[in-house]
Order: C-alpha cells, then structure tokens, then sequence
C-alpha cells in the first residue's frame, strides 16, 4: 500500500513539475507586452519601464524568472498581479472561499441525490419512471452549465423571486449556483450508479444471496452497492476537473466574484502572474484530489493495489 | 476517460443489430435539420445577422423579427442560424484537429510502441493533468480571443483521449494474425497502420468522433460564453446566451433559444453516437477463438460418430 501510494504520488510530483514549465513557457510565449498590460495602456518613460521590468523580474532570463517563479510558490508567493499591484496569494485567498463553498457544496449535493437516485432506477430498471429519467438525466449531461446557471436564474430568482439572483454572503445566494452545478453532476452519476448496480445486482453472488434467503435491503446496500460503488468514485473524480471549470462558469453567471472570475477577468487583461498562478493552483488541486481519489479505491478494491 | 464513460449506456434494447431505430432516425433528423439551417444560413435567415436596428433593440417576437432582436437591435432567428454555422465549423475543427493529431500519434504507440509510446504517453498524462477548459484558457491568454485560438487550443486538449483510445485498439490488433500475416509479406509499417490496422479501428473511434463532436461544441460555447471565444459581431450561440442572459427579464430568448439549440444538436449527436456504437458493437464478428473451433467442430463430428 505505502509503495502503491509513493508510486503515485512521484508520478503526480513528475506532473506538476513539467505543468508548471508548460504554463510558464507558454504564457510567455504572447505577443503582447506585459509594460503595456501592467500601465493598462498607457505610454510610460523609459526610467518607469526599466523600474517596473526590474519590479516584475521581466529584466531576466526566461529561465531565471521559472526558478524564481517555481521558488516562490514552494514558500508560498506566487508573484505580484499586473492589474491589482497586489499579491497574487492575498487576490486568491480573499476569493477563494466563495469558490471552495461553491465546489464542495455542489459535490455533496449531488452525490445525495445521485447515489440513492442510481440506486432506485436500477431496482426499477426498465419501468416507465426509469425511462423517463433516462431521458431527462441525457438532456441534462448535454446541458451547458451556464444555461442551467441562466435558466435557475431566470425561473427561481429573477421570476419567483425565491432566491437573489447575484453576489455572495449569505447561504441562498449559494443555493442556485449549487443546484446548477450539481444538476450535470447528479445526471451522470445517476446513470453511472444504475449501470454499474444493474451489472452486480445481475451477478451470480447476488442470486447466491437470494437463495440464502438474505433480504433484498441487505442485498441492494451490503452486497451490492459496495461493488457498485468504484465505478462511482471514478466518474465522481473525474469530475473533480470539470467542476472546477464548472465554477468558473457557475460565478460568471451570478457574478459571484470568486477565483473563477478573477482567472476571466485577469485572462481579458493579459494579467499573467495571475493566469499563471491561479491555473498552477488549480492543477495541483486537481493532483491532489485524484490522488486522494486513488488511495481510496485501492483501500475499497485491493485488486487495484496488486497492479 | 470521462467522455468515454458516459458514452456507454446500460440498457440493451436495440440488440437486434438494426441501425435505423426510432431514437436513431430522430436523432438523425434534428440533427442534418440543424446542420442544413446553420450551412444555408442565408437562404433562411430573413435578416442580415450583423445588421444594427436600434429602434428594435430588444423587442420581442414579432411579424418581421421571428423570435425578436437582441440589445442591438440584431434578429435572433437570423443569428441563432449564422451562429450555428460558427458553432458547428468550430467543433468540426476541434474534433478535425484532434483526429489529424490523435490517431496517428495513438497507432505509432500501440504499433510501434517502446520509447516512442512512453514519450507519447507522458505527454499526454501532462495534458490531461489540465481540466477541460483550463489549458484553453491559458492558450487564450496567451494568445489572444478568438475562435481560432479557442479551436486549436480544444483539439489540442482532444488530442490525448483520442490518442489513447487508438493506442488501446491498435494494440488488440497489433497481435492478431492478420498483421504478422502484413508483416511476413513485407509492408511497411506505415502501411501496415494506415491500411490494416486502422480500418479494424475506425468503428470505435467512429462512434467516439461523434460525441467528441457534441462535447467540443459545449465546450466551444463555454468558451465564447465566458467571452474567451468569438469576437463581436460573430454569431456564436454560446456567446449569444452570454450575451442575452443580462437581458433576461426583457427577452429571455435571447438566451433560451441558443441554449436550447444548444442542447438539442448535443443530445441528437449523443444519441446518434449511442446508437451508432449499438449497432456496430452487434455487427462485430468475433471471430472464434481455436478452441471454440475445435470443440465446435467435435460437435458436428459426434452425431456423425453415434449414427455411424
């Protein structure tokens, strides 16, 4: 196990490490001149240019301003914003909760609803109840985020009134946003925890179960659902990419003001210690996630340890 | 690895082999009436897309304006067919690139294999390291908007699943006789990949193609949306919702319409590609393995052992 889990995690660290030069490269890879980004524009005398190239290490090699970079993220400093003039770590952590409340609410969310969801559709498999959901949950894996995002605004907030439809503070203002994310979410899991509790509940140990005489609630959640379950946590961290993406879009739509939107806002204003810091953030929370996902499908399926 | 999960649906109804289900002919339908409304875009429209009327800024729908005009004064009905004319060329450019990148790349890996197949390999495991959009994004900071950039920063970002898809299926093929067969005769590898081997594949990645296709068109409006893709004035159905959505108390179809268009054209393609898969899933002949043949063969000899 612990040699599994070093394996893995070497791995993710190889990632990280040829990630971070991909970001910083290519982000340097732009036409634009980063002075003009920084002024906003304006034309600045040459003395201003030269102090500001020195502010922002602009003055050395690529290849020194990557060490720097890399060796200021490990102590916590990812550089200073063009557009802000303030610290890429403060921009991040004054927003980041929003975005954090937004993920993990969405995620628990729709694992409630998906999982027994899967669970009462594969029982009834084949009914009038599952195949209609089998239609909804289709159009809703094929739904955009941001339209759920702008439909539930429309409906809930901006006609009902239920909910105000933009800002942060207060746990309604959360709910909508949830609710779309976890909407595309809980489609494919649903589907996901059907097939995969149609595939156990069809095999030979369960109609062993039964003849035993073993009650059909023992059955669906003891027996079968802990098989059912890795296929699930498989889709569920795959997600964990998509919904950081999904936040992003989720905050654009009511103007939450969280790590999503700052990415968009500095992308637009070619702010790139931003772009690059928030992306790396993004990518390392990802590793690690899946990392975590990893560690806890070999300690549900011990199969995957041996490989 | 995502995509390919959801592209596998339980229920087994159309085992029959029959391509021209019900789901799949509507499907189908909606689909080539999308394709043919956005592709002969002026035929139908009924007014310039680009065409400013201030006076009509966010009416509603009317005799002359179908589904009304947005906050320029533009008609929706005209921009939703020119905008899917840049939705569709779009997301035919990401899955165009990633298929020119992708299944070359996945035959020299699992055909040839060795130092070639872990470089390959590693470079996509850095690629895939990115959630959808964020290596998009980074490319659009990079480079600047536009539906360009947005295009070859999504096929590049297609490119590893596609990659390991044809690397999986290349290396089922690569031990079958058929290619030792290839081999003994001479031919070269790259005939071997491109006229053997390939053509065993392009089922599978067939049916994976055409829900690549609806996902790059989500992932294309997600883009222009957030205002990364499309340049004004381009019609663009994911810029259009973005658009239409601070106006949604006045006209809400200047956001419902592109959305719903939206979802349509991706769930006739995911249906279309189930169906597909479906089909060719119950038209693969497995060939059988020799013991199959042998104890198939003592049972055509045994009735003839007992008569005799």
């Amino acid at each position: 196990m612990a040699k599994y889990l070093l394996k893995r995690l070497l791995q993710s660290l190889v990632v990280l490490v040829v990630v971070s030069a991909v970001i910083f490269f290519t982000v340097r890879l732009s036409p634009s001149d980063p002075i003009a980004s920084i002024t906003k524009g304006k034309t600045v005398t040459a003395q201003v240019r030269e102090d500001l190239l020195r502010r922002f290490n602009l003055d050395k090699s690529p290849i020194q301003q990557y060490y720097l970079w890399i060796g200021g993220m490990l102590k916590g400093d990812f550089g200073e914003s063009y557009q802000y003039r303030q610290p890429v770590s403060l921009l991040v952590s004054q927003r980041v909760k929003t975005t954090v409340q937004l993920a993990a609410l969405s995620t628990v969310l729709a694992i409630l609803i998906a999982v027994p969801l899967g669970i009462v559709l594969a029982v009834k498999a084949n009914s009038f109840t599952d195949k209609a959901l089998s239609i909804i949950s289709l159009v809703f894996v094929a739904s955009p985020t941001f339209l759920i995002g702008v439909i539930f605004m429309l409906v809930f907030a901006l006609r009902l009134k239920w909910f105000p439809s933009m800002g942060t503070g207060s746990f309604r203002h959360l709910v909508l946003p949830s609710c779309a994310m976890a909407i595309n979410m809980v489609a494919l899991t649903s589907r996901i925890t059907r097939q995969s509790m149609i595939e156990e509940l069809s095999s030979d140990y369960i109609t062993a179960a039964y003849a035993k005489g073993v009650g059909p609630l023992r059955i669906i959640f003891i027996h079968a659902l802990r098989n059912a379950v890795i296929p699930v946590i498989t889709i569920t961290s795959l997600q964990i990419g998509g919904m950081l993406v999904g936040a992003v879009l989720v905050e654009t739509v009511f103007a939450m003001g969280g790590l999503g939107d700052l990415l968009i806002s500095s992308i637009k204003s070619s702010d790139y210690p931003v772009v690059q810091g928030v992306t790396m953030m993004m990518i390392v929370v990802y590793c690690a996630l899946s990392v975590v996902v990893d560690t806890l499908y070999a300690i549900i399926d011990p199969r995957i340890r041996l490989q | 690895m995502l995509k390919a999960i959801i592209g596998q649906k339980t229920s087994k109804k159309n085992s029959y082999g029959k391509l021209l289900t019900p789901s799949f002919a509507i499907s189908l339908v909606i689909f080539i009436a999308i394709v043919v409304l956005s592709a002969f875009a002026p035929v139908f429209a009924t007014h310039d897309p680009n065409k400013n009327e201030l006076q009509s800024s966010l009416a509603g729908p009317s005799k002359s304006h179908w589904l009304g005009c947005d906050v320029n004064g533009r008609d929706l009905y005209s921009r939703v067919l020119y905008g899917g004319r840049t939705a569709l060329m779009g997301a035919l450019g990401v899955v165009g690139l990633s298929i020119v990148l992708g299944i070359p790349l996945g035959l020299v890996c699992g055909y040839v294999g060795g130092l070639a197949d872990t470089l390959i390999m590693r470079l996509c495991d850095v690629i895939l390291a990115f959630p959808t959009l964020l290596l998009a994004f980074l490319f659009v900071a990079t480079f600047g908007r536009g539906i360009t950039i947005s295009v070859v920063a999504l096929g590049i970002v297609y490119v590893p699943m596609l990659t390991r898809l044809t690397r999986s299926l290349a290396i089922v093929e690569k031990n079958k006789t058929y290619v030792s067969a290839a081999i003994s005769l001479g031919y070269s590898p790259l005939r071997i990949m491109y006229r053997h081997i390939l053509p065993n594949c392009i089922s599978t990645i067939l049916v994976q193609l055409t829900l690549d296709l609806g996902y790059a068109i989500l992932d294309l409006s997600s883009l222009s949306f957030l205002g990364l893709g499309v340049i004004e004035p381009t019609a663009d159905w994911g810029a259009m919702l973005g658009q239409g959505r601070l106006y949604l108390l006045v006209n809400p179809y200047l956001s419902t319409v592109p959305g719903a268009v939206i979802v349509l054209s991706v769930v006739s393609l995911n249906i279309f590609s189930d169906c597909l898969r479906q089909y060719l899933d119950h038209t693969q002949v497995q060939l059988p393995s020799f013991e199959e043949y042998a104890s198939r063969l003592e049972k055509q000899q045994k009735p003839q052992e007992s008569g005799a």
